[in-house]
């Protein structure tokens, strides 16, 4: 099994000198092909932190990052800006979809950035929404649309180039326990087929369905557990 | 809401299998898609915020407006004042006519001679290898009568070559000959806009019309054409002659108001300026109480003191719509601002999905771009359309000045380019997470 995340002493220090956040203080972490992994801690405790910095919306402090086999460190803009384009699908505790956008074209956005035409952006957001169970919503706008019905459409846009790895940070802290279970149904579908997920969450139950669970307290890891 | 279940087994690709991803192409460049895209997400920006898009527009309207319609209306004025100077056919001439006195002392002087008179033109028209024509004038202000009513006018004694030496082209019937002149004929040529005047539509040729209790023969009407002196002025407003006649029916003190002389070459204008002098002199007993005007020197003046004229004006009115226009660009500049704060989030989005630094860029400078073309496209109809309207006052009607559209064109888009730049940089800069907080 081949390993696609994998850290050693990432540190994130927000601010500076005296006003310095020090989120995470040396992160050593691995994540193999095909995992479930849920990430678990008290609030505050750098979560949110190490999600970005795996999703490489932001860089670390120190330390070093190997996704997919290649160093993340001392890449370009451009190089990250493709690597979150077509390696990294992430889903957001709050759905994060352009309003003024119809919820097609939310979909079909991470595959206009990746050159796509039109015929195959539509073809394949169609048959995404298909899977998520939202085809019917393809012309609304997000504001029509529940909660859950929302994360579907956002799980869709994760999955619109084929990533190598899913992140989701608390997907389901915004929706209520019945949503929430189905939206996690659909993750775990998602596992079924093969797909690699970390995946935050405060839920003790929906970390309990996760093949491993990782505890982050004040920046370290603290615990891990479950199959490796 | 599908049953995970659902989602399983439903039919199509297996789009979730991520054992064999597809190789898709991806272009490195900014596609067609997403130059669409661009366009489309500026535009619904647009519309999402009516109020500061409204001013904007409005702004960068009024200047592409103001430029093209102030460029083509000055190309409308040269035309029209250049076509005047030509129309005057006042190469190569020069006028002599009496001389207004100065002093008392010149007064009594002047009251000695006869003044400017037909009896002049034996000695003064006497043939010189140097003159072409000698086209002498006598007018004055008479009411004429028809068989509508009375009009006040003018009536103008002039010879045969008056008219084909003045650019005085005929537009019916036919010009004053020699014959009527010899012939002392009361006949008339009348001017474009009085035979408007006298006759509506009406065909004028033929009809008899009454100065001053002498009936006359009309012969003939000048075609109609540009006012751009007294004289012509005069001409076109008038009833012309026969020379002849005029002295015997209209004046009998035989005074002409002018003799236009026309030159061979312009080069010879002192020693024929010289000679004329000379020759009336003799004539008035020695006094001098004529002058020579240079017709030709007088319209170059006039004309480099109308092309400074219009310089300056040219200068005044592009600086005022490029004021305009600058101002528009610091609306696009607001616009772009306020709406790159609104944005954070979004720009952070796509960003998050993919975006890199300048596609964001050029997404902005692209809506910039957009919101300037909507309202140069806009300040070009409006300006096109008031171009049309006032067209009918223009010798040769006004056509939008297409040299002008693409000033305004190009300033407009790289107003727009330029004060779009500052928001688009920030908002290319911004890292994802910060601008998703
Ligand atoms: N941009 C920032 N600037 C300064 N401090 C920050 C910033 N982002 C996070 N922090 C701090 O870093 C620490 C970790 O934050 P983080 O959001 O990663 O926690 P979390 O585990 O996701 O918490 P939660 O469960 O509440 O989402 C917190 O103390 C937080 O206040
Ligand atoms: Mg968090």
């Amino acid at each position: 099994m081949s390993t696609i995340i994998r850290t050693q002493g990432i540190t994130k220090i927000y601010g500076a000198n005296g006003a310095a956040v020090h989120a995470l203080r040396g992160i050593d972490f691995a994540v193999e092909k095909g995992e479930f992994v849920a990430l678990i801690g008290p609030s505050g405790s750098g979560k949110s932190t190490l999600m970005a910095i795996l999703g490489c919306l932001d860089s670390p402090s120190a330390g070093s990052y190997e996704l997919d086999g290649h160093p993340v460190h001392g890449l370009s803009g451009g190089e990250l800006a493709r690597i979150r384009n077509g390696k990294i699908g992430f889903v957001f505790q709050s759905y994060n979809l352009l309003p003024k956008a119809s919820i097609l074209r939310n979909v079909e956005l991470p595959m206009l950035y990746a050159g796509l035409g039109r015929r195959d952006r539509r073809d394949r957001a169609l048959a995404l929404l298909e899977k998520v169970g939202i085809a019917d919503k393809a012309d609304k706008l997000p504001a029509a649309l529940s909660g859950g019905q929302k994360q579907r459409v956002a799980v869709a846009r994760a999955l619109a180039n084929e990533p190598a790895l899913l992140l989701a940070d608390e997907p389901t802290g915004a929706l209520d326990s019945r949503t929430g279970a189905e939206v996690l149904d659909l993750f775990r579908e998602l596992h079924g087929q093969g797909h690699t997920l970390l995946l935050v969450t405060h839920d003790p139950s929906i970390a309990a369905q996760a093949e491993r669970r990782v505890e982050i307290r004040d920046g370290l890891i603290a615990s891990a557990e479950g199959a490796a | 809401m599908n049953s995970p279940d659902a989602i399983l087994r439903a039919p199509g690709p297996s789009l979730l299998d991520t054992e064999a991803p597809a190789p898709r192409p991806r272009s490195r460049g900014f596609s067609a898609g997403m130059l669409w895209e661009v366009v489309r997400t500026g535009l619904v920006e647009l519309w999402a915020h009516k109020l500061r898009s409204i001013l904007t527009l409005t702004l960068l309207m009024l200047g592409v407006f103001a430029l093209v319609v102030m460029t083509s209306v000055l190309d409308g004025v040269m035309d029209k004042v250049t076509t005047g100077f030509a129309g005057m056919s006042w190469d190569g001439t020069v006028r002599i006519a009496p001389k207004a006195p100065e002093t008392a002392e010149e007064r009594d002087r002047f009251a000695m001679s006869p003044g400017l008179r037909y009896e002049d033109l034996g000695r003064l028209t006497a043939p010189n290898p140097r003159v072409l024509a000698f086209l002498p004038r006598a007018q004055k202000e008479v009411s004429v009568r028809v068989t509508g009513g009375t009009e006040r006018t003018w009536v103008i004694g002039v010879t045969s070559e008056y008219a084909p030496w003045m650019n005085r082209p005929i537009g019916l019937g036919r010009g004053l000959t020699e014959d009527d002149q010899r012939r002392r004929s009361t006949v008339a040529v009348v001017g474009a806009s009085l035979g408007a005047k006298l006759f509506g539509g009406a065909d004028p040729v033929g009809r008899d019309l009454v100065v001053e209790g002498v009936p006359f023969r009309i012969v003939g009407v000048q075609a109609p054409g540009q006012i751009f002196n007294d004289e012509n002025y005069y001409d076109a407003n008038g009833l012309l002659i026969p020379l002849e006649t005029y002295m015997d029916r209209m004046d009998p003190t035989h005074q002409l108001t002018q003799v236009t002389v026309k030159l061979r070459r312009t080069r010879d204008l002192g020693e024929v300026s010289a000679m004329l002098l000379g020759r009336t002199r003799q004539a008035h007993h020695g006094i001098e109480d004529v002058e020579i005007v240079d017709l030709d020197a007088e319209a170059a003046r006039a004309y480099q003191n109308f092309l400074q004229q219009m310089t300056g004006w040219r200068v005044v009115l592009l600086s005022l719509a490029g004021t305009v226009l600058l101002v528009g660009g610091v609306g696009v500049l607001s616009v772009m601002l306020i709406s790159f704060s609104d944005r954070r989030f979004e720009i952070g989005l796509r960003k998050a999905l993919g975006a890199s630094d300048h596609e964001i860029l050029i997404q902005f400078l692209l809506e910039a771009v957009v919101l300037a073309a909507i309202g140069a496209l806009l300040g070009t109809v409006t300006g096109a359309l008031l171009c049309q309207a006032l067209s009918a006052s223009f010798p040769y009607g006004l056509v939008v000045n297409p040299l002008g559209l693409l000033l305004a064109w190009i300033v407009a888009l790289a107003l727009a380019l330029v004060f779009g730049l500052y928001p688009a940089l920030r908002a290319s800069r911004l890292s994802p997470m910060e601008a998703m907080r």
